[in-house]
């Protein structure tokens, strides 16, 4: 389920012939995060699947649609869990930098074998306690008359609309890393130790997904 | 009672293996995204990548915008987390009211026999690796997909009377209708079982046992616990599986190798199923026991739910007007 939600997290977003469902509520007058989601899917598939384009290139575009798209320091702070209140400002920087190192290499390889899967919004609803979240729920196909159902989390500030997680089959991205995460810092003594067992893991290559399949 | 215990632990991988929080509706997804011909293999491209990642790292490292910080419970509000909806102890019940204090619960992840749980998950693990996995490789290699598929709809249709009990002790009148519905189809047209016409038709197959019942009534789930060769349950939901074993009809009608022959079957058949997502996930991890037991809770709380939960409102968080006005900013 894992990889199938991590693949998916990016690889959806790059959907060839993205098609947009009207969402089910009444947010259209409040702002469209599944317009953005279909946008930012259709920006990041021009820039990343150039088969032409050097890998120099594909990381730094991967980076600025990173944080465009999505709100990497508050994910890295949710991922870090409760071991982010007790870690200093070097130690928090330090994490951030390398869980975005985490993200490229995990998820910026899949951008080179993508070749396009139709999906829709399916639907928009906001968080009853807070009128900048919502829930934009996503179907996808996936051949053989299948399809899966995604759910993003979205957040609107003041520079727009980023993306916080996506859940799959009720799994969701942020929850997992966060209690692997929670666990490894527990037993490294904090913060500062799962960032050096992450950054071991990413010297090794160890999240480079395996395309060879 | 050897004969009880054999046969509630072989079975109950039955039931095990739903448990996993793997779909097989998964498999589609890779297989389309692996038939692609790729410019290169992973292992042929690994090498530069990361040289050029460690390069683009030490800019990264030094570029990364500073962290927007958000209090504990704006940040549980951000990501949709209910804490309120988890089971906590006295002690995290006393930390969770404190605003910006709820990420203080996961202080020991709910799972008081770790040490014991890691030793039998590494158990579990290398009959995995050196039993399981051989076998069901051999299974996929050697056995045509529209067997495998009838193999695993005769499965399902034989645990059709567990799954009708759970519906019904739930009140689930329209699930236990569909339970009822795919049974008399899929034994009649579907020669035993062998097809889903059932599924075909509308009647799609669910799951329920009895641990959700006691999930659906109020109880909670307990402490986490591994289960030799049955993997991740909880207290619950371990109870729940011998309540299973005797709501089985099959339990009193066959003879203990039925049993055993149709868990080991199972446990086959799903890990066939499953065989590349799983080693990914496991090169994937850096806590691969933490990653599964995350997987776990959160696929039985979706299942408990029969999915419903994702639909549902996010219910209002309870910090303090400030934490709220900082994430609503």
């Amino acid at each position: 389920m894992l990889r199938f939600t991590l693949l998916l997290f990016f690889a959806v977003t790059l959907g060839g012939t993205a098609a947009l469902d009207r969402p089910l509520s009444a947010e259209d007058g409040a702002g469209q995060p599944d317009v953005f989601l279909v946008q930012f899917g259709n920006k990041a598939l021009a820039k990343l699947t150039d088969p032409n384009i050097s890998d120099e290139d594909q990381i730094a575009h991967f980076r600025e649609l990173l944080y465009e798209g999505f709100d990497v320091p508050v994910i890295a702070q949710f991922v870090a869990g409760r071991y982010w209140r007790s870690a200093s400002d070097a130690d928090r920087q330090e994490f951030v930098a390398v869980f975005e190192r985490y993200l490229d290499q995990r998820f910026r390889p899949l951008f080179r074998e993508y070749r396009g899967q139709e999906f829709r919004t399916t639907g928009v609803r906001s968080d009853s306690g807070s009128s900048n979240l919502y829930w934009v729920a996503m179907s996808v196909d996936v051949g053989s008359s299948s399809e899966a159902k995604l759910e993003w989390r979205i957040r609107k500030d003041a520079s727009g609309y980023k993306i916080l997680d996506v859940k799959a089959e009720g799994v969701s991205m942020a929850q997992t890393l966060r209690d692997e995460y929670g666990s490894v810092a527990r037993n490294q003594g904090g913060l500062s130790g799962l960032s050096k067992v992450l950054r071991e893991k990413i010297e090794q290559g160890a999240f480079t997904p395996d395309l060879s399949g | 009672m050897a004969k009880l215990l054999a046969v509630a632990a072989i079975a109950s991988l039955l039931v095990g293996c739903s448990y996993f929080p793997i779909d097989t509706r998964e498999i589609p997804v890779q297989a389309a995204i692996k038939s692609e011909s790729l410019p290169q293999t992973a292992a042929e491209e690994a090498p530069a990548l990361t040289e050029v990642q460690t390069a683009a790292a030490a800019q990264t490292d030094a570029s990364a915008p500073p962290a927007a910080e958000l209090s504990g419970a704006a940040l549980d509000r951000a990501f949709g987390i209910d804490r309120t909806t988890q089971e906590l102890s006295g002690h995290q019940l006393a930390q969770a009211s404190d605003v910006g204090a709820a990420d203080d619960m996961e202080a020991d992840d709910g799972d008081p026999l770790e040490i014991f749980n890691r030793f039998m998950f590494a158990i579990n693990d290398t009959v995995d690796i050196f039993i399981l996995k051989p076998v069901a490789v051999t299974y996929e290699f050697w056995v045509p997909q529209g067997v495998r598929n009838s193999v695993r709809n005769f499965l399902r249709n034989l645990r059709t009377p567990v799954i009708l009990a759970n519906d019904l002790f739930q009140g689930e009148m329209h699930r236990a209708e569909a339970t009822v519905a795919r049974f008399f189809i899929n034994t009649t047209v579907g020669l035993a079982g062998l097809f889903d016409i059932a599924g075909d038709s509308g009647w799609d197959y669910h799951d329920e046992d009895f641990g959700q019942t006691l999930a659906v009534h109020g109880a909670g789930e307990g402490f986490y616990l591994v289960l030799p060769l049955i993997g991740p349950s909880s207290a619950r939901d371990g109870a729940g599986l011998v309540v299973d074993h005797f709501l089985d009809p099959l339990t009193y009608l066959a003879p203990m190798e039925t049993g055993i022959g149709r868990a080991t079957l199972s446990a086959v058949d799903f890990r066939s199923r499953n065989l590349e997502l799983i080693e990914d996930l496991k090169r994937d991890s850096i806590d691969y026991y933490a990653r599964i037991r995350s997987l776990y809770r959160q696929r039985r709380a979706h299942e408990i739910s029969n999915g419903e939960a994702d639909d549902a409102p996010v219910p209002a968080v309870s910090g303090s007007g400030d934490e709220i006005s900082q994430l609503q900013q």
